[in-house]
């Protein structure tokens, strides 16, 4: 059974990566060829050609005005997908249509529905407002990870990791300390884990772009809508700061730490990125920094979780687990995914 | 938030988590598989909280006739 939730809205790529150019990513096992027509208006349709299966967003297939155009033979396409003309003949075959796919920009994100196109408009797509926001400034990046989907939905609901794993960039003993809270919202299908830590070690990420550099009031509280969105609202403060009764919270650091977690196939993932702050707004070598470090903290997951997909990859179904309480926010994020992929188990997914 | 909203607390100085169902139903535990299981047999909650033993499998009683 595949482990990949159906009819649901997924990040296929940044809006930047969408020109005039023909762009091509594999979605929930599915090869889409994207592109923008003159209008500026982002399409998303098969890549393969209805007729010999030739990738379209292989040259020398090419776009023409608001067309592209096969580079095998010529079979020609609209921006809905619907072939326009055919070499050597005027009549063209009814079904010579590629699919197409409900596809909205937003938030800096192209999304794409993988799905019956049908539940596109009256399904949610998950917002993350701030990296296109003023009074914001974001960083942002994707890495290919061999691992299946799940594996990162277990890496950043629980962020106890960040303590071994990513020691000496964003890790430090308090978060592996420090109690979690978690709560799941059934009618708006969203997990929340909350890890407040009131007088913790400033980790080298938010004192060098921050500029604090003593202990710190540091708040992880985690927002994930399954199958895709990810946030992590993060603040920083010096110890014992907080915000103000009339929550206004002008003597913190803000960053919103956004992750779009869209299979490429059953055991790869796309590993979007972003973090966006609110200070130090037109400040480059912040930008570079973060930049700089949050790649990195990722690359150091990727490597893990690539590890971590070869070994599960050989194991039976079913393969033992423990999970303790660091994982309460991880388990109620599986059994969330299972029941949005119709396979609801009565309890929590283990 | 909705007003269907599960938490779990982690019980501050100890290992326990304390979880509360929409219904207002709470219980302890220290395993969270074993705490979420007893959340999400909402509204059947175990008596006993999460630690109870399952309750026997329901069986037919013919009715004397």
């Amino acid at each position: 059974m595949t482990s990949i939730v159906n009819n649901q809205w997924y990040v296929a790529a940044y809006g930047r990566e969408i020109g005039r150019d023909l762009f091509s990513r594999t979605i929930c096992g599915e090869s889409i060829l994207f592109w923008r027509t003159e209008a500026g208006a982002v399409t998303a349709m098969s890549d393969r050609c209805v007729h010999r299966r030739f990738p379209l967003s292989e040259s020398p297939s090419h776009l023409l005005g608001d067309t592209v155009v096969c580079g095998y033979h010529g079979f020609t396409y609209g921006a809905d997908g619907k072939c326009v003309a055919v070499p050597g003949q005027s009549r063209i075959p009814r079904t010579a249509r590629l699919r197409s796919y409900p596809v909205v920009e937003q938030d800096s994100f192209v999304w794409v529905f993988i799905g019956d196109p049908a539940l596109a408009e009256t399904t949610r797509i998950p917002r993350a407002p701030w990296l296109a926001l003023d009074g914001w400034t974001t960083v942002s990046g994707m890495e290919p990870l061999a691992a299946r989907a799940s594996l990162l939905v277990d890496n950043l609901l629980d962020l106890s990791h960040e303590t071994y794993l990513h020691g000496g960039y964003i890790g430090t003993p308090e978060v592996a300390e420090t109690p979690i809270t978690t709560e799941v919202d059934e009618d708006a299908g969203i997990v929340y884990v909350s890890r407040r830590m009131a007088d913790a070690a400033c980790p080298p990420f938010y004192a060098k772009s921050t500029g604090i550099t003593g202990r710190i009031t540091r708040w992880q509280d985690i927002e994930y809508t399954p199958p895709c969105l990810y946030t992590l609202h993060s603040r920083i403060a010096p110890a014992g700061v907080l915000p103000h009764d009339d929550g206004t919270d002008p003597d913190a650091f803000h960053v919103e730490v956004v992750y779009a977690i869209t299979p490429e196939t059953e055991h790869s993932t796309h590993d979007f990125w972003a973090v966006a702050r609110d200070f130090a707004l037109d400040d480059q070598g912040v930008s570079d920094f973060l930049a700089e470090n949050n790649r990195t903290v990722v690359l150091q997951d990727v490597a893990a979780l690539d590890v971590l997909e070869r070994v599960i990859a050989t194991e039976p179904d079913g393969y033992q687990e423990l999970s303790i309480n660091i994982d309460t926010g991880g388990l109620a994020a599986r059994r969330m995914l299972a029941r949005l992929a119709g396979a609801a188990p009565a309890s929590a997914a283990r | 938030m909705s007003d269907r909203v599960f938490r779990v607390e982690w019980v501050p100085g100890s290992d326990r988590l304390a979880g509360r169902c929409h219904c207002g139903a709470r219980t302890e535990a220290e395993d969270p598989v074993v705490l979420w299981e007893w959340l999400l047999a909402h509204p059947d909650h175990p008596s006993g909280g999460s630690g109870a033993p399952p309750r026997p499998p329901m069986r037919l009683v013919p009715v004397p006739a």
